[in-house]
């Protein structure tokens, strides 16, 4: 007799989702920024809710705006925004959007073609996403270790 | 979460469209309503079965914020109540605790940091988002010290700088700039010499080097026994 083996259930994971499964294995947060980010809080976690509900939404702001400047082949204003997304992600700890940010910056500086630019773009909006999981994360967490 | 193939779709024709981690049913995250156990944070619930999402794991999160977390962060941030800050018609300098502290940056982030690590000063700590709002707030306020950005819109910070110590309103105070643009020797001799800076200092600056920097230009502030300081932060010091 023979037996057929069962074969694995395969289960259908669309590239969206195995780029994502592989940035929720990333740590985008440097660790050392972020205990100084908490040691500034001390025991005010609403301060650092602030902070990234301040950091989210100008980030979502300079990267749409930064879409739109590549589209219209303005490298000086796809500069600006890179820029300050830089610093600012710098300032929450999300260093490696920080490090995008920057590669991105010095793209616009050399003046590369709009549209690779607006793929560079396009590829920092996962990281940042991957950024403000952690970020949300660290922050609930730190909330429910006050509160125990 | 592992949302069906149809959901997906969803996903991709309504940006603000998100799953309820419960009931799997697609909630609208520009109406939906903030969860009541943590007000204060982006947290949703669903408008079928009331499933709030504070405890999703991480998978989740990552796919909520791909794309219906935006519109959600754009109404959290309108609702919040953002700190005042005074406007020239509102305020008399005389009115406000010294010393005063102006922060110019079109980065929020620094303004919420910066009020942070200034707390134990005792003054005022204000901020304005470009240099023509920080000279109008200056004229103002008539702060005892601006820590301004370089770059900024409307107006450069080293313009700003010159005119606050070239108008006779402003003279008196103390001005930083800040940059991590203009870096190195030349730029600091030309912002001291051309732009009458009292500091000048790059970018990222650490939460302490901040509080260090404003001091040196408060000469009459006693100094603050280290016992009595908040831990020791060093943000993007070592970055």
């Amino acid at each position: 007799m023979t037996v057929k083996m069962k074969e694995p259930e395969e289960r259908f994971i669309c590239p969206e989702e195995l780029q994502m499964q592989t940035l929720s294995r990333w740590t985008m947060l440097d660790a050392e920024a972020f205990q100084e980010l908490l040691n500034l809080a001390g025991d005010d976690s609403g301060f650092l809710e602030d902070l990234l509900a301040t950091y989210a939404e100008q980030a979502d702001q300079l990267l749409l705006q930064a879409k739109q400047e590549a589209r219209e082949g303005r490298h000086e204003g796809v500069m600006r925004a890179m820029h300050a997304l830089n610093g600012s992600s710098r300032n929450v700890a999300a260093t490696s959007v920080a490090v995008r940010c920057a590669a991105i910056e010095a793209e616009a500086h050399d003046r590369i073609a709009p549209a690779v630019l607006t793929r560079s773009l396009e590829a920092l909006d996962l990281p940042l996403a991957a950024a403000l999981v952690e970020l949300r994360h660290r922050v609930e967490e730190q909330r429910v270790g006050m509160e125990q | 979460m592992n949302p069906s193939r149809t959901e997906s779709e969803s996903f991709a024709t309504a940006s603000c469209a998100y799953a309820c981690l419960s009931c799997e049913s697609i909630n609208d995250s520009t109406s939906a309503e903030w969860c009541s156990c943590v007000t204060s944070r982006p947290t949703l619930t669903c408008a079928a079965c009331g499933s709030c999402f504070c405890a999703a794991p991480r998978a989740w999160w990552l796919s909520f914020l791909v794309s219906p977390a935006a519109p959600a962060f754009r109404r959290r941030s309108a609702e919040l109540t953002h700190p005042t800050i005074p406007r020239p018609s509102d305020v008399a300098p005389s009115d406000l605790a010294r010393p005063v502290i102006l922060i110019v940056d079109d980065d929020k982030v620094i303004h919420l940091i910066a009020k942070r690590v200034l707390a134990d000063l005792g003054g005022t700590v204000v901020h304005a988002t470009d240099g023509e709002a920080g000279f109008r707030l200056a004229m103002a306020v008539r702060p005892d010290v601006v820590i301004t950005d370089a770059l900024l819109p409307k107006l450069d910070g080293r313009e700003l700088a010159r005119i606050l110590k070239t108008t006779p309103e402003t003279s008196r105070c103390r001005v930083a700039v800040v940059t991590a643009l203009y870096k190195g020797s030349r730029y600091r001799a030309e912002a001291f010499k051309r732009f009458l800076v009292d500091a000048y200092a790059e970018k990222p600056l650490a939460p302490d080097a901040l509080h260090s920097l404003v001091r040196s230009l408060l000469p009459e502030v006693a100094p603050i026994p280290a016992s009595a300081r908040r831990p020791a932060a060093s943000l993007g010091a070592s970055r």
